[in-house]
């Protein structure tokens, strides 16, 4: 009997719709369903695309009315309800032009009682703590208890890093990033590269953690020339830089892109600019890099007559810095930072050695070896 | 709701049928839909004095997740209906013909019958499962319009299915089908229908059939199985609906030993020389056992045989519950067979 199930009964009557609608609910806590699947009854129900974003395990769940997964962009218009006893929970109907029908208030209470219903409670570790803390949609309540769970009152250093944070008491995965809380102000280990802002207001943790990865995106790889940790606060006009360019517009900015296609086989550019600039003197860049003077020299030229990266020339510094820090903004996204620049190679002691690997190759421990590359710069275009 | 009063125990079928056997537990997440069914069409017992209501009762109204399929598929379906030649001696058939707008060559032919329980639906039930394809441009689509029991009982609707199919084939040129990729496909009493046809297709030996589509598929009047004494005023299509089908279009002979193979396809005894067979059922409906052995004995007769079970699914519920986990892989799964089957 397909076909006589394929068309509901419907009524005009809304008070057997909303009875419907409750009663739906119902079964799915009788039933023990999933929180997804609440969501797709709620996207069936609604006929349009329903979602519920966790703050507490940093989850997004969207279903179209078919019930297939939708990608866990949120809906900026949608009307949302919060999911009781949950902190940072919602659910929302993604109508369009922010249109409601008439069951929707319903719909929204149902479903985010039935998710409470069925919810197994959370256990609030630290995590979850932070991850509410740092959530720009949590509400101003449950952010305010989250900080206080975590002990925080007025200083928070916000740190951001790709890789996780050994021994950061609170810490939690955050999109494609790490995300630490300290009580401000920390000393930062060597080891580490992350990006950081300081806030006096841990209500503002959303805003940190926006300004940690704006510094985060212009750090070098750790024991890299340039600073593997960046401070929002030390950024000033540099930081706007960051916040216009999304990686790829920094990507397709001429100089940018000729970095790149020098960096194949010139694999050293990045960390030569980057000492040149930091340093005030040819010999302490020099220095930085391990080289001999005259080698840098050589490179510096080689810079200036391919790449018109004259750093000795008025305007020509800024040029190269901005050039770099665009760099450093299209390369934020790579995969693995760690592996952008290889142009060291490093021996059992830890003392850093020329080599000219391509910049995808990982760290070994068989150093020494001097290409033709380096003593003859001028070799190839 | 008024449909509430008709669910009660049905004491005949009982006595016949004998103790209610255990039954899997519903998915989960179709669990409401099932119980919103039970208080709507489902929930009716199926009697002579009912049926007109259930054959009328759905009214043509959209449902969220359920609107009214636009048979163009918004200008890309040709639709036509055509009034072939039926049986010998019977009346003519209609066949309602849905084609792409823009044929780019020959394709695959879908001949469809709708479900219904041999008592309900007509040729429009249940396109939705077909129409895709047209739309896309890769088949052409046939549905028949055959008599109902119990007014025409068997074996008038098999018998209309094989004209409609016959006259497809005759004109498979003229229609934009390609002859080797004529496929044949029914859901419940429609699968059970298409069993029968492509049984009656292999033995007068015509037309050749690529592939047999057999969505759970009503197969078996016999009530000998587990699963067909399963469900009793619970899922869709309980055992008591299914013995009011199967006695409207068998009437007296129901169960008996004057049932041909192409009203109960369970009862062939030779499954060899069937086309290749996709074959799916709900766990928790009346007709899974038949459809395992249908499955298992074709596979034995040498046949190829997709065969799923979907666990906790009722008869159906991959459309009243579309939106559910369970439901989505199933029909994705149906979907790509279909697709392969048309593939040239």
């Amino acid at each position: 009997m397909r076909e006589l199930i394929g068309r509901l009964e419907s009524s005009d009557d809304p008070a057997v719709a909303a009875l419907r609608v409750i009663d739906h609910f119902d079964r799915l806590v009788q039933a023990r369903a999933t929180a997804a699947a609440v969501v797709r009854a709620t996207a069936a129900l609604a006929g349009c695309p329903a979602g519920l974003h966790d703050a507490e395990t940093g989850s997004v769940r969207r279903f179209d009315p078919e019930g297939r997964p939708l990608p866990e962009t949120e809906h900026a218009s949608s009307v949302r309800l919060a999911v009781p006893g949950r902190i940072g929970a919602w659910v929302w109907l993604e109508r369009p032009d922010a249109t409601t029908g008439p069951l929707d208030p319903l719909l929204l209470e149902r479903a985010a009682h039935t998710i409470q219903a069925l919810n197994r409670p959370a256990p609030h570790t630290p995590a979850a703590l932070v991850r509410v803390a740092c959530d720009p949609d949590a509400a101003e309540h449950d952010r305010r208890s989250a900080v206080r769970a975590l002990g925080l009152s007025s200083d928070v250093t916000v740190l951001v890093a790709v890789s996780p944070f050994p021994a950061a008491p609170l810490a939690a995965a955050i999109g494609r990033y790490t995300v630490a809380l300290a009580p401000a102000p920390v000393a930062f280990p060597t080891d580490l590269r992350a990006g950081t802002a300081l806030t006096g207001e841990p209500l503002d943790l959303p805003t940190a953690v926006g300004r940690a990865a704006i510094a985060f995106r212009l750090t070098d790889r750790v024991g890299g020339p340039g600073a593997s940790v960046v401070r929002y606060e030390d950024l000033g006009a540099v930081a706007a830089l960051v916040e216009h360019f999304s990686p790829p517009d920094a990507a397709a900015v001429p100089d940018v892109q000729r970095l790149n296609q020098a960096l194949a086989t010139r694999p050293w550019i990045i960390d030569t600019l980057q000492a040149a600039l930091d340093q005030t003197s040819l010999r302490q860049a020099a220095d930085r890099l391990h080289l001999h003077h005259s080698t840098l020299q050589e490179r510096l030229a080689w810079l200036e007559s391919r790449l018109d990266l004259a750093l000795a020339k008025p305007g020509g510094r800024q040029r190269a810095a901005i050039a770099l820090a665009l760099w450093r903004i299209a390369s934020s996204e790579d995969p693995d930072p760690e592996t952008q620049v290889q142009g060291y190679d490093y021996d059992r002691d830890g003392k850093a050695e020329l080599g000219s690997r391509p910049r995808t190759a990982g760290t070994s421990s068989c150093g020494g070896h001097v290409n033709a590359q380096e003593t003859q710069p001028d070799s190839s275009t | 709701m008024h449909a509430k009063e008709w669910t009660m125990t049905d004491t005949a079928a009982e006595s016949m049928l004998g103790p209610v056997t255990t039954r899997p537990p519903f998915d989960p997440e179709l669990a409401p839909a099932e119980k919103m069914l039970r208080a709507g069409p489902a929930g009716t017992v199926l009697t002579a004095e009912t049926l007109p209501a259930l054959r009328n009762g759905m009214p043509e109204v959209e449902v969220p997740g359920f609107p009214e399929p636009d048979l163009t598929a918004g200008g890309r379906v040709r639709v036509e209906e055509r009034r072939v030649p039926g049986p010998d001696g019977a009346p003519e058939i209609t066949l309602l013909i849905l084609s792409p707008a823009s044929p780019r060559g020959k394709m695959g032919g879908l001949f469809n019958i709708h479900g219904g329980g041999m008592i309900a639906g007509d040729r429009r039930s249940g396109v939705e499962l077909v129409l895709p394809y047209v739309a896309d441009g890769n088949a052409v689509a046939v549905s028949v319009e055959y008599r109902l029991a119990p007014e025409h009982p068997d074996p008038a609707p098999v018998e209309d299915c094989y004209a409609g199919l016959a006259w497809t084939a005759e004109h498979a040129d003229g229609l934009g089908i390609d002859p080797d990729r004529l496929i044949i496909v029914g859901g419940s009493a429609g699968g059970g229908l298409a069993a029968g046809t492509a049984l009656l297709a292999r033995d007068r030996a015509f037309p050749r059939l690529s592939h047999q589509i057999l969505i759970c598929p009503m197969l078996d009047d016999r009530f000998a199985t587990h699963s067909s004494r399963m469900l009793d005023g619970e899922g869709v299509w309980d055992r008591n609906a299914n013995l009011f089908g199967w006695t409207s279009l068998l009437g007296d002979r129901r169960g008996g030993p004057d049932v041909s193979p192409y009203a109960a396809p369970a009862r062939a005894e030779d499954l060899s020389g069937l086309p290749r067979t996709y074959i799916d059922t709900g766990a928790v409906e009346v007709f899974r056992d038949e459809i395992l052995d249908y499955a298992t004995r074709l596979s034995q007769a040498g046949v190829n045989v997709d065969l799923h079970m979907w666990g906790g699914a009722f008869h159906g519920s991959d459309m009243i519950g579309a939106h559910a986990a369970v439901s989505r892989a199933s029909v994705a799964t149906r979907d790509e067979f279909i697709r392969r089957a048309l593939e040239a």
